[in-house]
């Protein structure tokens, strides 16, 4: 609890629900589809109140690995714990502390919002109708037109009131705003920045869209090959790495040098490649030499470098 | 009050984001549009403003205040520090001038102009009225 | 060269697109049972019949490719590519008219066995219109089936009589004229048609292409609202609005409501086709219009003997039936679409896991199918005291429909998308038992209680049986997982 209240900055953050913090663990997981493995031991841990970003190429397994942390995949080996608890056998009182904006945007569709939010409130405890309602006028959805019928951008903005409404500790979003244009999406990050994080809410979220992430996640993690390769905060990520371009002895001696990390490897043709480096305590900055080139690195070069 | 959309960030950089801010803080500190005495905006509204995580913004302030640049003042805004309360030794701020006049020096030297005429130049300068105070 | 290739892709799509697309064992099956009919009666029945059985089979063939072909020609005919592809719109045309032709005088040429071989081509090729046009527009095809089925109806009116007299003395008459004025005729309605059959892209194109698409993929796409022509549109909405009241009642009910178990309230939100109340709303709206458009079209009274047509204890026959069908067929798909949904559900508090999350689920599938089947069962008891000469033998059938509720339990994690032949199988091979059934009894002496005892005795064994398998798989929702 004490972790919440941020005396440097003086900023008081709203208390969350009564009860265990909201972390997720997960350890050795093993999901598969019959033979094809998607992940393959994969160990993860949040704090409460991280905001991770999850990156990944298409078909990496991002959708699965949040399924997964919230019981709806079926796990061949490994454990998940969210509030310390195993995902399988979780609380009714923490199950309402966790929201989840699914990759589908256009679920119940045969319902209206009205109908649909009215039939969610029944469930929790906890349900805010103020911020509901304010959501709904600001961001002109209608209550009474069927969900089907409203546009896409529309369908994503109402799954994201839903899972915000009953003021969760845990929020999981699996792209939640692909549908929406940038002022739309602008809009999302307001109310996520102004709504959650302010709460103190973990937040896991998985997105293309690169520029979101940056303004909004705090750490990011990387899955590729069935496991989180990396995971850091992103600033720390962005100051320490750099890209070393070169041939491949060239670009290993300067590595060796100055006792650099290697994250991540692209090959480029003629026998060069370009390294994604990672500076250490007990190392140096590479110095600038004509021969090998050394760069610093956007969230694109790291995205591009450490997913395959 | 500080217009909020003084404050912008890009996306895409190498930059990270809390640094764009303390340079862009640095900046106008020095350009003029932010004055000893001007308030910041909290924390929660840039980061409202910006879309920006607001544990980003308040990393970028503690810089800064640690820097000296902006003060903190309890149950109000932070606002930017008296530029004289700077403790910079002077002893600093003479290396940081070092190296233009070392350029200017070579200059100099290869115009083939004596030291007395390079310095006496260089106290005409000085003397110059400017337009722009810091 | 160029125009040969381009009609042999656009010859060999349907093909690809049944290959890809449709259910493997649809033509196979057809297939079997065309070969299978022409046995009944050689073997047993009358056979004078075989011929007429035989050239009725033949004609159904011939139709049901033609609708086929079309079918694939229509979807091929898609508005972006009408408008960017040059000559696609073109080539389309050009194989439609020239497959028509080629069935039409391959037709007339096995039907020289008559003597009228123009008035043989001319009717094919109009019947092949006719069905295009069905295709096209699947209201039409309503029509289509109900105008010759009901012809009794209409045949004694004094101006269709006026005109087909009319028609007769014509071809009596001048024969040579005759033909040429049909031709006419029906050359200007196959080039109109072929302009507004085979389409090029303009708003209406686009708006029928979409209706067609959400059609033909309306169980892939995964969404609960089916696109079936008979829900489109104005009178469809109207149409589902009160089959789908007392659903979105009980709905407001249980939203307001806090107390009682949270996966009854859940399940009502995984919409009407797997709730109690959307079921009801579908068979007394759908049903009942097709029962009120049977008695309306043809007939009157109750257990009239001697009538013709059917009348009004034949209507709530088709009603008892529909009702069966829904209630066997209805779960596995619904549950199916819904999967994402039933994501969002297993987070909600107070919702029961794994086996007991199995338990609950399959002890309310069960009983809500028996709840139904209990009222059909009913309705056929009822129906069974007419003295229709078939009648008696309803409940028979609705027993033989009993065991298909052991269907309903399974491992639903592992559910796949149902493709139709897997949804009606059952439902069909029910019904074929159940008339088996009902032979036996007139043929062997077996008694209605008896046949009943005996469905009932390999449902019990079926659910025993599905039990264990419930009770060891992994939780039912989200089904569709693996």
């Amino acid at each position: 609890m004490s972790a919440l209240m941020n005396t440097h900055t003086g900023m008081t953050l709203h208390a969350p629900q009564p009860g265990p913090a909201a972390s997720v663990t997960a350890r050795g997981l093993h999901v598969g589809y019959g033979k094809q493995t998607v992940l393959d031991g994969l160990d993860w841990s949040l704090r409460p109140g991280q905001v991770v970003g999850l990156l990944g190429r298409n078909g990496s397994g991002k959708t699965t690995l949040l399924e997964s942390l919230l019981g709806l995949r079926d796990t061949a080996a490994g454990t998940v714990h969210l509030f310390d608890q195993p995902v399988a056998t979780l609380d009714d009182a923490l199950r309402a502390r966790i929201g989840y904006v699914p990759q589908q945007s256009d679920l119940f569709d045969w319902l209206t919002p009205a109908q649909m939010l009215g039939y969610f409130k029944s469930f929790y405890s906890r349900w805010n109708d103020a911020k509901v309602d304010g959501l709904l006028s600001k961001w002109g959805i209608d209550r009474d037109k069927l969900i089907a019928k409203l546009s896409g951008g529309q369908q994503q903005r109402l799954a994201i009131v839903r899972a915000l409404a009953h003021e969760p500790d845990l929020l999981v979003l699996d792209e939640p705003v692909a549908s929406l244009d940038p002022a739309g999406r602008r809009d999302f990050l307001r109310e996520l920045v102004d709504q959650v994080l302010n709460r103190g809410t973990t937040v896991v979220f998985s997105t293309h869209i690169l520029s979101d992430l940056e303004r909004v996640a705090f750490n990011v993690a990387f899955l590729d090959g069935g496991r989180i390769t990396v995971q850091a905060p992103l600033d720390e990520l962005l100051e320490t790495t750099r890209r070393v371009s070169g041939t491949v002895a060239e670009v290993q001696a300067l590595v060796l040098a100055n006792r650099m990390t290697v994250i991540g490897r692209i090959a480029l043709d003629a026998g060069r490649q370009q390294v994604l480096a990672r500076l250490t305590a007990g190392g140096a900055e590479p110095p600038r030499t004509a021969a090998v080139l050394v760069e610093p690195v956007t969230l694109e070069d790291l995205f591009m470098g450490l997913t395959r | 009050m500080t217009p909020l959309d003084l404050f912008t960030i890009a996306t895409g950089s190498s930059e990270p984001i809390y640094r764009q801010l303390v340079e862009q803080v640095r900046r106008f500190i020095a350009g003029g549009q932010l004055r000893a005495g001007d308030e910041v905006p909290s924390v929660r509204e840039l980061a409202q403003s910006l879309a920006v995580n607001p544990m980003t913004v308040s990393k970028a302030f503690g810089l800064l205040e640690a820097e000296g640049l902006l003060e903190r003042r309890r149950g109000l805004a932070m606002v930017v520090a008296q530029q004289h309360r700077r403790a910079q030794p002077a002893a600093d701020r003479i290396g940081l001038l070092r190296p233009t006049l070392e350029r200017a020096a070579i200059e100099a030297q290869q115009l083939e102009l004596s030291p007395a005429q390079a310095l006496a130049l260089f106290k005409t300068i000085l003397h110059e009225p400017k337009d722009d105070t810091p | 060269m160029k125009a040969g290739a381009g009609w042999t892709q656009v010859l060999l799509a349907p093909w690809r697109q049944y290959r890809h697309l449709s259910s493997r064992w649809f033509w196979p099956a057809l297939v079997a049972v065309s070969l299978a009919l022409p046995i009944v009666p050689a073997v047993w029945g009358p056979s004078e019949m075989l011929p007429w059985l035989l050239s009725a089979e033949l004609v159904a063939w011939v139709g049901a490719l033609w609708a086929w072909f079309v079918s694939g020609l229509l979807i091929q005919n898609e508005p972006h590519a009408a408008r960017l592809v040059p000559g696609q719109v073109r080539t389309l045309r050009r194989v439609l008219l020239g497959a028509g032709v080629a069935i039409a005088v391959a037709v007339t040429l096995i039907g020289a066995v008559f003597d009228h071989a123009a008035l043989t081509f001319l009717g094919t090729v109009a019947i092949l219109l006719a069905l295009a046009w069905m295709v096209r527009v699947p209201a039409l095809a309503m029509l289509g089936w109900m105008v010759p089925i009901t012809r009794t109806q209409w045949g004694n009116a004094p101006p269709v009589v006026a005109a087909e007299e009319w028609i007769w003395e014509a071809w009596e008459t001048q024969p040579e004229w005759f033909v040429l004025v049909v031709t006419i005729a029906l050359a200007a309605a196959t080039a109109w048609s072929l302009r507004h059959l085979i389409q090029d892209g303009a708003a209406r194109h686009q708006r029928n292409y979409r209706l067609r698409i959400k059609r033909r993929f309306a169980q892939r796409s995964g969404r609960a609202q089916d696109a079936s022509w008979l829900q489109s549109g104005l009178i469809g909405d109207v149409l589902s609005r009160f089959a789908t009241a007392l659903y979105r009642q009980r709905l407001a009910r249980a939203s307001a409501r806090r107390s009682g178990s949270v996966l009854g309230r859940s399940l009502i939100g995984l919409g009407p086709r797997l709730h109690w109340s959307g079921v009801l709303g579908a068979v007394v709206v759908y049903g009942g219009l097709a029962a009120l458009l049977l008695v309306l079209v043809w007939g009157h009274g109750w257990g009239a003997a001697n009538h013709r047509g059917m009348s009004m204890d034949w209507a709530l026959s088709v009603f008892a039936v529909s009702t069966l069908t829904v209630v066997g067929v209805g779960p596995r798909s619904a549950l199916h679409l819904t999967r994402r949904e039933q994501a969002l559900l297993m987070l909600l508090p107070g919702m029961p896991r794994g086996a007991a999350l199995n338990r609950s689920v399959a002890r309310r599938l069960l009983a809500q199918f028996l709840a139904w089947w209990g009222a059909a069962l009913l309705l056929c008891v009822v129906l069974s005291t007419t003295q229709r000469p078939l009648a008696s033998g309803m409940p028979t059938l609705a027993f033989a429909c009993l065991p298909m509720c052991a269907l309903l339990w399974r491992d639903w994690s592992r559910l796949t998308a149902p493709i139709p032949m897997m949804v009606v199988g059952p439902m069909f091979l029910s019904l074929v038992i159940g008339a088996g059934a009902i032979g036996l009894q007139s043929w062997c002496g077996v008694t209605q209680g008896e046949c009943a005892v005996a469905f009932v005795c390999v449902t019990l064994v079926a659910l025993a049986w599905r039990w264990r398998l419930v009770r060891d798989s992994p939780a039912a929702f989200p089904a569709g997982r693996h």
